[in-house]
């Protein structure tokens, strides 16, 4: 199936804030995501993971590759409204694209007349047909954001991204300020909107629970690249980049399990200062002097399709033994060397 | 009349029946609404509950450090036996020393204009009288307590030209200079990427051990209390709502919110199971319900839930719940989670 969304190779440049030079917040990325699918992106803070959300919804431009959406590439500069309307995204914050001074019907309303298109006597019955879609009560329809609780102004932004019928959902940490209770309803309601509408989510968090519930396939990103994309199942048994293995053995756990492999030491290194060769290379675990001179570069990590990690000595699962600590690249772990 | 307990057995900290009110549109609503909960010396109490439960002004009651607009109305914090909310002349002498506080955000507790080296220790330095020279060398030594790199370099940098995880030490290195015998956290790691919270969390584990030192640990996560915590203290709607050692009150808990909680939190290392959404949401200070505050969102709530009073009532090994009808939970227990 071909994808709806491809990135080739694409680059995000900043300039750091004393001006003095540029960095990558993304750094060559491809990514692909089919019609249909829910993609989870991780990584910590400064990854890179907002900046190409932003591109891919046209607020960020790239400063290399490209995108093709639908089988056209995406302009560099001004995008045409009817792409605008078809990639869509929701926000950590829904006050960002929520409207204080309007009731959440009018903000429909407004939406989809004017950008949808829906002739004048059919709004407001789809209007709340969208509230049902997001399961909040009518009467909200008249209610304006102040008076609703963090939740419900989750599924009021949701409401307002599919009033306009996009094609993809690009929704950057949408759960990530909401209380336990309901973050478990707003993951319900993604899963609900692509089996209904046939939906795509390029879904974005920090929490890998979170994402192994919900997606299908997960890109880790790490300094501006992916490190390691598998699908869900796949990267949660069998974590092949050291990075991936360990963003896993950090995250607390409720009930006490032996945990596979060490959290992640320290933090990621200033990103206009990358170290030579492989940029996860000072946190690394296993690194060896391979690591100093070489970047890594995405490879197929194991027999399982579409499962690929950037790093010289990746993890790869032998068949038969998926789950059990597994030797890296035939090479011999014992005889690594830590630089 | 109850017996005076000796200076051994008696609690570190006892706080009995506290209510804090809150300004909320021309009502004076008890935010805390008859909090009552004890540390012994050397145990972790995890303090968890939805947003705007009152977990962060229990624990600013306890140290006399209210925003404005709320205040103390019932109730007394017993430390070692002396009411601190009566004498709070003693509680000024125990901050920082007896008793210290770390924040979520270390911004709002570190002064932005001197160096980090010289606020780590001057709570320490002007209880221990120390000269320039020994606060120097004691902070350095802290420094490298705490896991800070480079120590010497970083003490003579501003909070702002640190990261977030090392602002975290900073703060945590400030509040244990005096050795307190208490250490209170509001939430010091929600704000952390998982990697740099599984540093603290470790961190705080190893300082717990070295330094004999008793947390009240205020949190949203569940799993966080899992790692760091002996007993955990349920709130909600202003209430403790259920109580007991942790591995007791995760493995089968008797309140139907903590289920629902439990339930509600995505598991990492397994997708079995649906996520249970709790429905509705968690009320603002000024609805609070009537009888059981949470019936409304209660899947085995009845009639009688609905007005009276529901005081957290023991129910053997230590634990206790304000659900007056625990068999309820129990046949909850063996449902299935449906969506
Ligand atoms: N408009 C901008 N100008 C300059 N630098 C930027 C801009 N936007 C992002 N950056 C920088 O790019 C890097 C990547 O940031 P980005 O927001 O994409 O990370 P993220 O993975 O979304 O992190 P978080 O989990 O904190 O949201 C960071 O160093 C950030 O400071
Ligand atoms: N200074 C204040 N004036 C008025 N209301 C307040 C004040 N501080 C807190 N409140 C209200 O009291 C309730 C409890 O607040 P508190 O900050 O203790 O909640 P919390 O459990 O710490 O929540 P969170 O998880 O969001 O930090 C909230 O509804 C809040 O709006
Ligand atoms: S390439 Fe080397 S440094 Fe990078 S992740 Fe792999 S082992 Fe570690
Ligand atoms: S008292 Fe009633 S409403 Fe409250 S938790 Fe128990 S069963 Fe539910
Ligand atoms: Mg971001
Ligand atoms: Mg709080």
């Amino acid at each position: 199936m071909a994808a709806l969304l491809e990135l080739n190779d694409v680059s995000v440049t900043f300039r750091s804030r004393r001006g003095s030079h540029e960095f990558r917040a993304v750094d060559r990325v491809s990514l692909a995501v089919s019609a249909g699918e829910i993609v989870g992106l991780v990584g910590e803070s400064g990854s890179g993971k907002s900046s190409l959300a932003r591109f891919i919804v046209g607020l960020n431009q790239a400063s290399a590759g490209t995108a093709v959406f639908d089988g056209v590439e995406l302009p560099g500069r001004t995008r045409p409204p009817e792409l605008r309307r078809r990639i869509q995204m929701v926000f950590q914050d829904p006050y960002s694209s929520l409207d204080p001074r309007m009731t959440i019907g009018q903000q429909l309303s407004e939406l989809l007349r004017v950008r949808a298109g829906v002739p004048r006597a059919q709004v407001s019955a789809r209007a709340r047909e969208l509230l049902e879609q997001v399961h909040l009560p009518a009467d909200l329809l008249r209610a304006r954001p102040r008076r609703m609780s963090g939740g419900q102004r989750q599924r009021a932004a949701i409401a307002k991204a599919l009033s306009v019928g996009p094609d993809l959902l690009v929704a950057d940490e949408p759960v990530s300020a909401l209380d336990v209770s309901v973050q478990a309803g707003i993951i319900k309601l993604f899963a609900e909107l692509r089996r209904s509408l046939g939906l795509t989510v390029l879904f974005i968090a920090h929490d890998l629970a979170v994402v192994r519930h919900l997606c299908d396939r997960v890109a880790v990103m790490y300094m501006g690249q992916i490190v390691e994309q598998a699908d869900t199942a796949e990267l949660f048994r069998n974590p092949s980049h050291p990075y991936t293995q360990g963003l896993l053995a950090a995250v607390p756990r409720l009930a006490s399990r032996p945990v596979r492999g060490t959290a992640v030491a320290g933090e990621p290194p200033d990103l206009s200062r990358l170290p030579s060769g492989c940029r996860f290379r000072p946190r690394c675990p296993i690194a060896r002097s391979l690591c100093e001179q070489e970047e890594p570069r995405l490879e197929a990590a194991g027999d399982d399709a579409g499962h690929t990690a950037a790093c010289h000595f990746k993890r790869v699962p032998v068949a038969g033994e998926a789950g059990t600590p597994a030797t890296g690249n035939g090479n011999d772990p014992s005889s690594r060397e830590v630089t | 009349m109850m017996q005076d307990p000796g200076p051994d057995d008696q609690p570190l900290l006892q706080v009995e029946d506290l209510h804090v009110t809150v300004n909320a549109g021309g009502a004076r609503p008890d935010a805390v609404d008859g909090i009552s909960l004890t540390v012994a010396s050397g145990e972790a109490v995890g303090l968890v509950g939805e947003s705007g439960s009152g977990k962060s002004l229990t624990l600013r009651a306890i140290l006399g450090l209210l925003p404005p607009g709320a205040s103390v109305t019932g109730g007394r914090v017993l430390y070692r036996g002396t009411d601190l909310i009566a004498d709070p002349r003693s509680l000024r002498r125990l901050r920082g020393t007896g008793i210290s506080m770390i924040f979520q955000e270390p911004m709002t507790a570190l002064s932005p204009v001197a160096r980090v080296g010289a606020q780590m220790i001057d709570a320490a330095r002007r209880h221990h009288g120390w000269s320039p020279h020994d606060a120097r060398r004691q902070a350095i030594r802290l420094a490298r307590q705490m896991g800070i790199p480079d120590a010497e370099a970083t003490l003579s940098l501003y909070p702002h030209e640190l990261s977030g995880g090392l602002r975290q030490r900073v703060m945590i290195a400030a509040a244990l200079a005096g050795e307190p015998a208490l250490l209170l956290c509001d939430e010091p790691t929600t704000a952390l990427d998982v990697t740099i919270q599984d540093q603290i969390i470790k961190l705080l584990t190893r300082l717990r051990d070295e330094l004999s030192m008793s947390m009240l640990y205020v949190t949203h996560d569940l799993a966080v209390v899992a790692q760091l915590c002996d007993r955990v203290e349920v709130m909600y709607a202003g209430r403790i709502i259920e109580s007991g050692p942790v591995t007791a009150t995760f493995s089968r808990p008797v309140h139907p919110y903590t289920m629902g909680l439990l339930r509600a939190t995505p598991d990492v290392d397994d997708v079995q199971g649906d996520l249970y959404a709790i429905p509705g949401y968690a009320p603002g200070v000024a609805d609070r319900p009537t009888g059981c505050p949470f019936h409304p969102r209660c899947p085995v709530a009845s009639p009688e839930c609905q007005s009276g009073s529901f005081p957290l009532l023991e129910v053997g090994d230590g634990r206790a719940t304000a659900c007056a009808f625990p068999e309820r939970v129990a046949r909850l227990a063996e449902t299935e989670v449906s969506s």
